[in-house]
């Protein structure tokens, strides 16, 4: 069994490994990062919103939607989280 | 959170070197996170542990005070009424929810004129939201998965 288990990871590793090898080299233009809509993002940031980190302003302008959800979902799981345990620790103070 | 040690190295190396430092690098990546990596949800994250590491290891009565679980939870809401509502003011004065650019306050054109300006106004005040909303969330799970079983001094 154990040795199933690294068989199987060995095999996964070696998977990823041979995978890796067709990613496109780093700034490679006609990568398909780079020929999409991603290049519009970069020219037009700078006379769009005025920011120079261009990862900020997809986040917090042109995708602010997808931000607040994420936020939401955040907020969300601590809500959740303290729903639980405050439970808990009253059932503890009853006993 | 956990008992207060009483070692002067922990006391000076957490209150006067580390903590100190991580907030204000927190800070940093939110004021700096238009121009440089970072932004709310990583200030958020440093800030919080700021916090949680001046509770595990100094625990002062103040800081507990200062940073109690009523407020912690008040300062995740208010993060996230910060981010609603500049939505919601960018949608009063006229443009599409979260739309930046029309926010209608006559201050932030002396600072910087023009639609440039209130974006950027209108970025940093969702980042300072998202800091607040990350800040109370990680803060408050911490203090409540940390607490003592039994049910002693914990302000509720």
């Amino acid at each position: 069994m154990r040795a199933l288990c690294v068989l199987l990871a060995i095999a996964t590793a070696a998977l990823f490994i041979a995978a890796s090898w067709h990613l496109p080299d780093r700034g490679d233009p006609h990568a398909p990062a780079n020929v999409g809509v991603g290049p519009e993002y970069v020219e037009r940031t700078e006379q769009d919103i005025g920011i120079e980190n261009v990862v900020s302003a997809v986040l917090a302008d042109y995708r602010s939607y997808d931000t607040l959800g994420e936020t939401f979902v955040i907020f969300t799981g601590g809500v959740a989280v303290l729903f639980v345990l405050i439970r808990r620790g009253r059932d503890d103070q009853q006993t | 959170m956990t008992n207060r040690h009483d070692s002067v190295l922990l006391h000076f190396v957490v209150k006067v070197v580390m903590v100190p430092a991580i907030l204000l690098f927190g800070l940093y990546v939110l004021v700096h996170g238009e121009v440089s990596p970072g932004g709310g949800f990583q200030a958020g994250a440093i800030l919080a542990a700021g916090l949680i590491l001046s509770r595990m290891s100094i625990s002062s009565d103040e800081g507990r005070r200062l940073f109690s679980r009523p407020r912690l939870v008040v300062i995740t809401v208010l993060g996230m009424l910060l981010y609603a509502g500049t939505g919601i003011a960018a949608m009063f004065s006229g443009g599409n929810y979260l739309d930046y650019g029309v926010i209608p306050f006559e201050w932030i054109d002396r600072i910087v004129p023009g639609d440039l300006g209130r974006r950027h106004i209108g970025v940093f005040a969702i980042e300072v939201g998202v800091t607040l909303a990350v800040f109370g969330t990680l803060a408050l799970a911490v203090d409540y998965l940390g607490e003592p079983h039994e049910p002693e001094e914990t302000e509720g």
